[in-house]
């Protein structure tokens, strides 16, 4: 009869489970009292607990799956869209075959989340926290306090919440109702949002932290990084972040026929590219310092494009923009050496001897973010790169009770890294409130799992989220990529091996002998005794 | 009150073994959207996945004649197989090898070449002038395959999902309800077709493991109408420490993991000379005791040796290569007594893992007689063994063959009938019946009614060694549980709720064997009967049928075709070679 697992051996492959023909083990994802994280899981900024919630996904528990996601990761839905997935390239399947799809599973529960569990919070305190921008380093702070029990409000300048997922990333990406969705489960928990009220302009920081308990600065990086070039005030010049505000905002932006050039290789320049695609553009050129493989954006997101038909010029930098009757012409451009000297600073390198020039008539300019921040006080310090100067640990600045994070700390980052510092900042707020030590057992680097399941995995190739067909996404802004169906989620979560993770013997009566669990256990951790224990029964339960 | 999800589909195939797989993948060649549910992990659950995976290797084109290996058969069976079934299997053994190459299943070859074995003519071993040969699949590596297989061609392959009441809306099978035994989810699962194969009934009594196997399927389609078949046979099968400690030596094994398998059913093979008892010419020709261990066991012989002495230097070297030369001791091979084997056996002999009994095959489609129901595998009646395992490796080939049959049927009845809904009050009434121990405020465990039900079927004096006195006491037990205490099973837990609907169906089960076993008077193949020893031709053969008659478990007599009974010219002891205990 199953008699041991050995916990130090097993590593949580799951194997057994998927082989006792009788049902003998359960396995426990949370193992508590152990410190290890699966390697995805320390690749999450929001330290997303991937083991467990993939597992009951993998079970068909969605409701617990999203319990999980409840405890550790806010706007799913839009993680699940559009985040760079740094836990797939940690994970540990990338060993075995290829990682899982954490992405897609990440989204399947976050948008049956969504659409299937109602929000809920009560209010436990009376402490007010105010928080400055909607963005989701704002959202996720207010998420994890109202969760609490705290009163919050957001204040925002613009007319809607979301940030840059309302006015920087593009529809097709990541549809307004996906975002509408989130915030109104936000203000169903009981989140107040203040909409149209910069803070510098009639309220103040000042002001907040007056009439609020604690406050957290999540404004962003929201202006488009300027540089000197000639012909830059020509008709038909526009800056990144600014054309797809305007976008974004519903406003009139004419792009029919022309001729775009975009340069930049990040993400703006790419969702610029993207969308001035869709307004019609007769062609769209993508002019980028780097080289094709090391653009800044993302891998799928250069797919997309190519798939989409935009042409990209990499190793070119823009040298003047030429005009006729004060409109754009065209640019010229000089070949690109290098983009960053030997100690990775940013540094270019151009061969003046190689430039070439490209008609265009109209030019967008998306070579970087930067913080506005004018609205603060002289006692928030900030940094020689222009952001919030905090606390690594806290979050807290360098005024008492004014906390702050997301891009306007990190610059330009990512929405999971913007949701990591939110639920950092809560946790802060709500030490600070209750003037607990906001720094006990918070300097934890979580530890990895050593040694991941990797020995006798099967094979299971991995399933890419569907797209929309090439041929219905030119004019619309209809989400190109789409969900995973019940099935395929199921199916994708069986990929995951639950690193780290133990079995447990949770029916050993039920044990038939047969030693498969024995046999197919990579890690010799399981032993089956030839005897048979007779385990007292009760008659009635 | 679980919580409930609804799939819906067009065929469900209940249980993920051979039989399961080849129905799925074949309905799934059909372009059909098709759902298997298993209640442990498809693939790796079932006969399927502990058999050696050897399997009928016949080839007209090779000059095997089918007539000859089903006279064959028909003399293991003693004659109760149903011919018309052997042919088909064996016509379609090689189509089906086909299928399994094209799906990616490896087999055993030796010197580059598949490797043939079994009991040729010309090595001389076996039984005199068997033609049968065989081929193996890569044991433990095969139901895997067909796992990934047919995950890759889109089946909705669903784990620990225990079915257990089928759903019925005017006369036909809509589907039916299930659960996860993990998450405690209740699975309503609508189709317009279902196919049964959920392996066969044993008990749960300790033998090569069965405990998968608690004719779940059986039951669901009894209590749907349909009728279940030869519930008097037993196939008896040994269980030992020896066993466990030579399973645990299986990564060396070549041909075979299953080596206790192999040592009790080789050295039966070679046939004659055997010590005491054994020396009788009573084993089938594949070397499987009928129920000799129990009846010496009942003289007062045990313990009892299976003797290795004269087993002939070859059949030797291949088993120990085959077992991977393993420490005499632990495969309980006992040195000082000579080459002898302690008879390896903790219970004496349990029950049923197949003689092609289960649910009634009412044509050659795996049809049971209700609309929308398809059996295939161990839970498909074909009797295509009759009262004894009629040859090697033809319970996987029967398994494949019903399978894709099945498939084919419910392919075509899906496009011939529109009328697939379930009505609302059905499935409330079918998740009722699945959710009543798990909703119960409190009640018996089913542990302990399973060891209530293990009191009386599984020393040897019931089901082995039978007499009407003691089929009587048995069965009036049996009624008891199944009308006091069955009802109040209790689950705890969703693990336990598998164990409620499992002793349930056990109970069921039980009650057929002793109602058939009284049934059948006489002696024949693996049913014994102290008080008919002998068999009684031609008055039983016939084959013994139980089907649902109002609340009555009724029984029923088909008699066999008397184109297919033995020379009644002969005498009988050249009708029956193998000897009973008391002849
Ligand atoms: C075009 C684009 C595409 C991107 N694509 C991706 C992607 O695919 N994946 C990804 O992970 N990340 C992406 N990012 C980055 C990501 O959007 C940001 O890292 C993230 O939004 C930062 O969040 P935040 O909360 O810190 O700031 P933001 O989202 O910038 O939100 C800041 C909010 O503060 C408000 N605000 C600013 N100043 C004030 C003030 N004084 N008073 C009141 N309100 C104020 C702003 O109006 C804004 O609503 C993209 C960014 C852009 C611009
Ligand atoms: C040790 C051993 C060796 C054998 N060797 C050979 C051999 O070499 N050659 C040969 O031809 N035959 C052999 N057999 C017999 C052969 O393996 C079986 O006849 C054949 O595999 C049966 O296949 P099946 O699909 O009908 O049933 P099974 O393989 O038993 O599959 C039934 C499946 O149904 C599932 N199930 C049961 N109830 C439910 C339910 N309520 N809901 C959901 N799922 C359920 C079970 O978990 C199981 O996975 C051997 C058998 C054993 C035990
Ligand atoms: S198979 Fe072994 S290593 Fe894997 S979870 Fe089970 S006990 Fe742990
Ligand atoms: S030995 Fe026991 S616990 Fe292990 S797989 Fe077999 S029945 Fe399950």
């Amino acid at each position: 009869m199953i008699e041991t697992v050995d916990a130090e051996l097993c590593n949580g492959c799951r194997l057994c489970l998927d082989t006792c023909p009788t049902d003998c083990f359960r396995l426990d994802t949370l193992v508590s009292g152990r410190a290890e994280q699966p390697p995805c899981q320390v690749a999450c900024p929001a330290g997303t607990d991937m083991r467990r919630y993939l597992y009951l996904v993998r079970e068909g528990m969605i409701d617990e799956a999203i319990g999980v996601l409840e405890d550790c990761l806010p706007l799913a839905s839009i993680t699940g869209r559009i985040c760079p997935h740094p836990c797939e390239t940690a994970c540990a399947r990338n060993d075995v075959d290829e990682a899982v799809n954490i992405n897609s599973l990440e989204r399947f529960v976050g948008d049956r989340w969504i659409a299937d569990k109602p929000a809920s919070a009560r209010l436990l305190y009376t402490a007010e926290v105010a928080i400055v921008g909607s963005g989701p380093a704002g959202l996720a702070c207010g998420y994890f306090l109202a969760r609490m029990g705290y009163p919050v409000t957001i204040f925002d300048s613009m007319p809607e919440a979301g940030g840059m997922l309302r006015y920087g990333v593009p529809d097709f990406r990541l549809p307004r109702a996906v975002l509408a969705a989130q915030i109104d489960y936000l203000r169903a928990m009981g989140v107040q949002f203040r909409m149209n009220t910069p803070i510098g302009g009639g309220t103040s920081l000042d002001d907040l932290a007056r009439e609020y308990r604690a406050v957290f600065v999540a404004a962003g990086a929201a202006r488009s990084r300027k540089i000197e070039i000639e012909g830059r005030a020509l008709d038909g010049v526009l800056w990144g972040l600014e054309f797809l505000r305007e976008v974004n905002a519903d406003q009139p932006v004419s792009a029919s026929g022309k001729k775009v050039v975009v340069i930049g290789g990040g993400n703006v320049a790419m969702d610029a590219a993207l969308t001035v695609n869709r307004l019609g553009a007769a062609s769209v050129r993508m002019v980028c310092l780097e080289t094709r493989e090391t653009m800044p954006a993302y891998a799928e997101e250069k797919q997309q494009a190519l798939d989409e038909g935009v042409v990209i010029d990499p190793s070119w930098g823009p040298k003047r923009i030429a005009g006729r009757d004060g409109k754009v012409a065209g640019m010229e451009l000089v070949r690109c050496l290098r983009v960053s000297d030997g100690a990775g600073r940013f540094a270019p390198a151009f061969d003046d001897k190689e430039t070439k020039f490209v008609e265009a008539d109209l030019v967008i300019l998306a070579i970087g973010q930067e913080a506005d921040l004018a609205f603060l006080p002289h006692d928030v310090h900030v940094t020689e790169s222009r952001t919030i100067r905090v606390d690594a640990l806290t979050l807290q600045t360098s005024r008492p009770g004014v906390f702050a994070g997301g891009d306007i700390v990190s610059g330009s980052a990512s929405v999971v890294e913007a949701i990591g510092a939110g639920k950092k900042a809560a946790v802060s707020i709500d030490r600070h409130l209750k003037s607990q030590d906001i720094r006990a057992d918070r300097d934890l680097r979580p530890q990895r799992v050593l040694k991941p399941p990797r020995e006798r995995i099967p094979h299971i190739p991995r399933r890419a989220a569907p797209w929309l067909p090439v041929g219905e996404r030119s004019g619309n802004f209809a989400e190109v990529k789409c969900g995973y169906s019940d099935d395929a989620a199921r199916l994708e979560a069986q990929r995951c091996m639950t690193c780290g993770s133990r079995a447990v013997i949770a029916y050993p009566e039920d044990c038939q002998m047969c030693l498969f669990c024995e046999r197919d256990c990579p890690t010799q951790a399981i032993y089956v005794s030839p005897d048979r224990k007779e385990i007292p029964l009760m008659a009635w339960r | 009150m679980p919580s409930e999800k609804v799939i819906q589909t067009d065929v469900l195939v209940i249980g993920g073994g051979m039989a399961g797989f080849f129905a799925a993948m074949k309905a799934r060649e059909q372009g059909l959207d098709v759902t298997l549910t298993d209640k442990a992990f498809a693939g790796k659950s079932g006969s399927t996945h502990f058999s050696e995976g050897d399997i009928v290797y016949f080839r007209q084109d090779l000059g095997h004649d089918a007539k000859e290996w089903v006279d064959l058969i028909s003399r293991n069976s003693e004659y109760l197989n149903n011919r018309e079934w052997d042919e088909i299997c064996l016509l379609e053994a090689e189509a089906r090898y086909h299928d399994l190459v094209n799906w990616g299943v490896q087999f055993y070859e030796k010197d580059g070449k598949l490797y043939v074995f079994g009991t040729p003519k010309d090595t001389g071993v076996g039984t005199p002038g068997t033609a049968y040969t065989m081929i193996a699949q890569q044991n433990r590596k095969f139901a895997p395959t067909l796992r990934s297989r047919a995950l890759e061609v889109g089946v909705r392959v669903m784990d620990r999902l225990m079915v257990s009441e089928l759903l019925q809306q005017e006369g036909r099978v809509a589907g039916a309800v299930g659960f996860n035994t993990n998450s405690g989810d209740l699975y309503v699962l609508k189709a317009k077709a279902t196919i049964l194969a959920t392996g066969a009934s044993g008990l749960k009594g300790g033998a090569y493991p069965v405990y998968s196997y608690t004719g779940d399927g059986e039951i669901m389609a009894y209590k749907a109408g349909a009728a279940l078949a030869s519930k008097e046979f037993m196939y008896g099968v040994v269980y030992s420490r020896a066993e466990v400690e030579q399973r645990r030596k299986g990564g060396t094994v070549e041909i075979s993991q299953n080596a206790l398998d192999v040592s009790y059913r080789y050295p039966f093979a070679v046939g004659g000379d055997f010590s005491g008892w054994y020396n009788k010419p009573n084993l089938n020709s594949q070397g499987e005791p009928v129920v000799f261990p129990a009846w010496d066991a009942h003289q007062g012989k045990a313990p009892l040796y299976l003797d290795f002495s004269s087993a002939s230097g070859w059949l030797m070297k291949d088993y120990l290569k085959r077992i991977g030369t393993p420490q005499a001791d632990k495969i309980g091979l006992d040195i000082k007594r000579g080459m002898q084997i302690k008879w390896p056996s903790s219970r004496i002999m349990t029950h049923s893992i197949w003689n092609g009994s289960g649910v009634w095959a009412t044509d050659k489609n795996c049809s049971v007689g209700i609309p929308g129901l398809y059996a295939a595998g161990n839970s498909c009646g074909t009797m295509a063994s009759g009262a004894m395992y009629g040859g090697m490796g033809f319970a996987s080939t029967h398994a494949m063959v019903t399978g894709a049959r099945a498939a084919k049927a419910a392919a075509a009845y899906i496009s011939e009938n529109r009328k697939h809904a379930v009505s609302k009050e059905e499935v409330a009434r079918a998740r009722q019946e699945v959710c009543r121990p798990i909703e119960r405020q409190g009640g018996f465990s089913p542990a302990w009614v399973t060891q209530a039900l293990h009191g009386i079927t599984i020393p040897y004096y019931f089901l082995d060694i039978k007499h009407a006195t003691r089929l009587q006491a048995a069965l009036s037990i049996v009624e008891f549980l199944r009308e006091h205490i069955v009802p109040k099973l209790r689950a705890e837990t969703p693990h336990e709720w598998r164990l409620a609907h499992e002793t349930q169906n056990m109970v069921t089960i039980a009650e057929m064997r002793f109602r058939s076993s009284l049934f059948r008077t006489e002696s024949r193949g693996n049913h014994f009967r102290e008080d008919y020893p002998r068999r009684d031709d031609p008055n039983w053969l016939a084959w013994v049928k139980v089907k649902k008659a109002g609340e009555e478990m009724s029984l029923l007599k088909e008699p066999i075709p008397r184109a297919w009974w033995p020379d009644l010219s002969k005498p009988y002891e050249e009708r029956y070679p193998r000897i009973l205990p008391m002849e």
